[in-house]
């Protein structure tokens, strides 16, 4: 029994010095508070930080935090899931740079990470040249400029269980191509937007919260081909210096689509914002919204490519319930509630029919 | 092992007075004479705050209790899932926090009174985040928030305490409420006193011996609260009111949507003389089982616009009183009350 035991571990510690320093040594390694990157990252002899770990990682493994410490800033460049099981804090503080720099056309997933900016770093987690990443269960937090940014040449990021707040700039930047799926996640007290997403990028966001941002809630601005945005169960609520939900199509031929439902829109300047500049288009389908309290209007629409349908919505006590301008349409089936606004209707809305 | 000693004597060199680390320790076989650091872990947290630097963290290593302490400056207190981290309060507050500008974050605390007087208190600061936290058992209120700022509150629990399980005293509060239950208090899941914008979604509003959430205005103030996905049964009193009061000027304004409002002493109600203004507007709720009034205006500054709702069981429906306004654009079902129709306006939509 005891040789045995003996025998399995020495047979562990070979096959692990065999293996390791060379890159992928094992599927699974691990960091631990009184680990030592000399060593091989395993069970019984694990490493101290995170890029070491990875080092000795399989392409498509993962690295598992052992207990609660600071592992450090890391630059992944192969797949891998970093694992921080509940019951441990594993923590990334950033002086500068990155939390997590995610590089490459890879599959990484981020679980139980703390990521502390110190308001000094720069992303929390930066998305650069098409990683599909996963972060679930993480606090990114104090980051100098956005929480997690996904840059120009494409990316996927699925958020999900995550609070991302005071970023210096965005909480979520999305860049040209971005895809991103929010959900469950708190988007709170970032400087200028909470998500923000440009050119061709793509967002799905529900069951979160997105509140007090310096500028918009979620903020879409398009200058080139197509931007989505699905919100639906979220609650954005306070945003005097932005829309709840804003959007821009900047120049002639491109568009953006949103669908905007089952919301709570609450203390906004305007609860939803759409804007088209000439030639260009912008597309919103609002349904049984809550839109309290905005400071201007609970939809406003501007421009002659700007076109809302607005279906359900509850849009009570702000300055305008609805507003339209410089040739927007926004179209009501007649089922909209719309009251105790200093004007309910600008007269310019455009009667719709339900089949 | 030098290095460690060189180490050590640095960081208590730097200690008290030059803020020590990023990120510092506590666990139950720390040493509060210690630097705090993971090596060398402290035993609670009014000595970790110190030895931290400005923005940074506590982190809890074990389970055990590691005290009441005040907050003067920003930071995060940290105990992740599987570690308890108890706060035992014999007298005063568990945690206060009064430091101008500061930010802090409480995460997996549990802050239990025995003999305490509040749990939170946020006397001065600019962010509060609380998560996955339990306040119970003190002789006021869960959380007091007395100061102006942004605060948020998810996952938690403030629970059976003597006073309110959240109390909104401060002008200048944004409050966002998730996921989190305010239940058996002596007075109210939560009261908003102060011109205050509060959110709350997703949350659990039970068995307090007062109302559950209202809306209480002594003075000309403007508070806003939006309530939306979330449950109230139980409660001794109405679920949710919003009480402008009898000052000229005093506004206040509710959302309720998509709510279960079931067994309170009455629903939903909107109160406030002329002159004030109590402006409710309850959409696609559940209003069932209440003793008293499904949803009710009263007074001549109060109305509500009410769309959506199913109002059932309840000793009124749709009730005006003392020249309270309830708006209905036909599109609630009131059904199976005493009285369903205590009178309405009807209301058009576009």
């Amino acid at each position: 029994m005891k040789i045995s035991a003996r025998f399995v571990r020495i047979a562990a510690v070979a096959a692990t010095v065999g293996l390791s320093v060379s890159a992928g040594a094992a599927p699974r390694t691990f960091v631990a508070s009184y680990g030592s990157d000399a060593n091989g990252c395993t069970v019984v002899a694990p490493c101290r930080s995170f890029t070491t770990a990875i080092g000795h990682t399989d392409s498509g493994g993962e690295v598992i935090v052992l207990d609660s410490a600071g592992y450090g800033a890391v630059v992944i460049t192969q797949a891998v899931a970093i694992i921080a099981p509940p019951g441990v804090y594993a923590g990334i503080s950033v002086f500068s740079g990155d939390g997590v720099t995610v590089n490459g056309s890879i599959y990484v997933t981020l679980r139980g990470l703390t990521i502390n900016g110190q308001a000094a770093g720069t992303y929390g987690v930066e998305l650069l040249q098409d990683p599909v990443v996963l972060i679930d269960g993480c606090t990114i937090r104090n980051m100098g400029a956005d929480g997690v940014r996904v840059q120009t040449g494409g990316g996927e990021v699925t958020i999900t269980n995550t609070s991302v707040t005071k970023s210096g700039n965005s909480g979520v930047r999305l860049d040209d191509h971005a895809i991103a799926t929010i959900v469950d996640s708190h988007v709170e007290s970032n400087g200028a937007y909470g998500v923000w997403l440009l050119d061709s990028a793509t967002a799905i966001i529900a069951r979160s919260v997105i509140a007090k941002n310096g500028l918009s809630g979620v903020n879409l601005y398009t200058g080139n081909p197509t931007t989505t945005l699905s919100l639906s169960s979220s609650v954005v609520s306070d945003h005097p210096a932005g829309g709840g939900v804003s959007v821009q199509s900047t120049t002639a031929a491109t568009s953006a689509h949103i669908d905007i439902s089952g919301n709570t829109l609450a203390r906004n300047d305007n609860g939803i914002e759409v804007g088209a500049a000439a030639g260009a288009t912008t597309t919103a389908n609002a349904s049984n919204n809550q839109i309290s309290d905005s400071t201007f209007a609970a939809i406003s629409a501007n421009g002659v490519g700007s076109k809302v349908r607005a279906s359900g919505n509850a849009m009570m006590r702000g300055q305008y319930g609805i507003f339209t301008q410089g040739g927007a349409t926004i179209y009501s089936p007649g089922n909209n509630y719309v009251r105790d606004n200093s004007t309910q209707d600008d007269s310019t809305h455009t009667a719709d029919t339900l089949l | 092992m030098s290095r460690v000693l060189i180490a050590l004597a640095l960081a208590y060199a730097l200690g008290d007075g030059a803020f020590a680390a990023q990120r510092t320790f506590v666990a139950s076989t720390g040493d509060d004479a210690h630097a705090c650091s993971l090596a060398a872990p402290c035993r609670g947290f009014a000595a970790a705050i110190l030895k931290t630097d400005p923005a940074g963290e506590v982190i809890v290593l074990d389970s055990a209790g590691y005290g009441a302490a005040v907050i003067t400056r920003s930071v995060s207190i940290i105990a992740p899932p599987g570690v308890y981290a108890g706060i035992s309060v014999f007298v005063g507050s568990g945690i206060t926090i009064n430091g101008s500008g500061i930010d802090i974050v409480l995460r997996g605390l549990a802050i239990n009174g025995v003999g305490g007087t509040e749990g939170i208190e946020f006397q001065t600061g600019a962010t509060l985040m609380i998560e996955r936290c339990v306040v119970s058992n003190f002789t006021n209120n869960g959380l007091r928030l007395d100061s102006g700022g942004a605060v948020s509150v998810a996952d938690s629990a403030f629970v059976s305490n003597g006073g309110d399980g959240i109390s909104v005293s401060a002008p200048s509060l944004t409050v966002q409420i998730e996921r989190t239950r305010m239940e058996a208090n002596t007075a109210n899941g939560m009261r908003i006193q102060a011109a205050a914008n509060v959110t709350v979604v997703d949350s659990v509003i039970a068995r307090n011996g007062g109302g559950g959430i209202n809306i209480f205005l002594g003075g000309a103030l403007t508070a806003k609260l939006a309530i939306d996905r979330s449950t109230f049964v139980d409660n001794a009193f109405t679920a949710v009111i919003a009480n402008a009061g009898s000052s000229a000027g005093a506004i206040a304004r509710l959302d309720v949507t998509r709510s279960t409002i079931a067994r309170n002493g009455a629903g939903i109600l909107a109160l406030a003389s002329a002159g004030a203004t109590a402006q409710v507007s309850a959409t696609n709720n559940e209003v069932t089982d209440n003793t008293g009034n499904g949803i009710a205006a009263n007074g001549g500054g109060a109305s509500v616009r009410a769309s959506g709702n199913k109002v059932m069981r309840n000793t009124g429906g749709l009730v005006q009183q003392s020249s309270g306004v309830v708006y209905t654009p036909t599109t609630n079902y009131v059904r199976d009350n005493t009285t369903n129709d205590g009178g309405h306006t009807t209301d058009a939509r576009i």
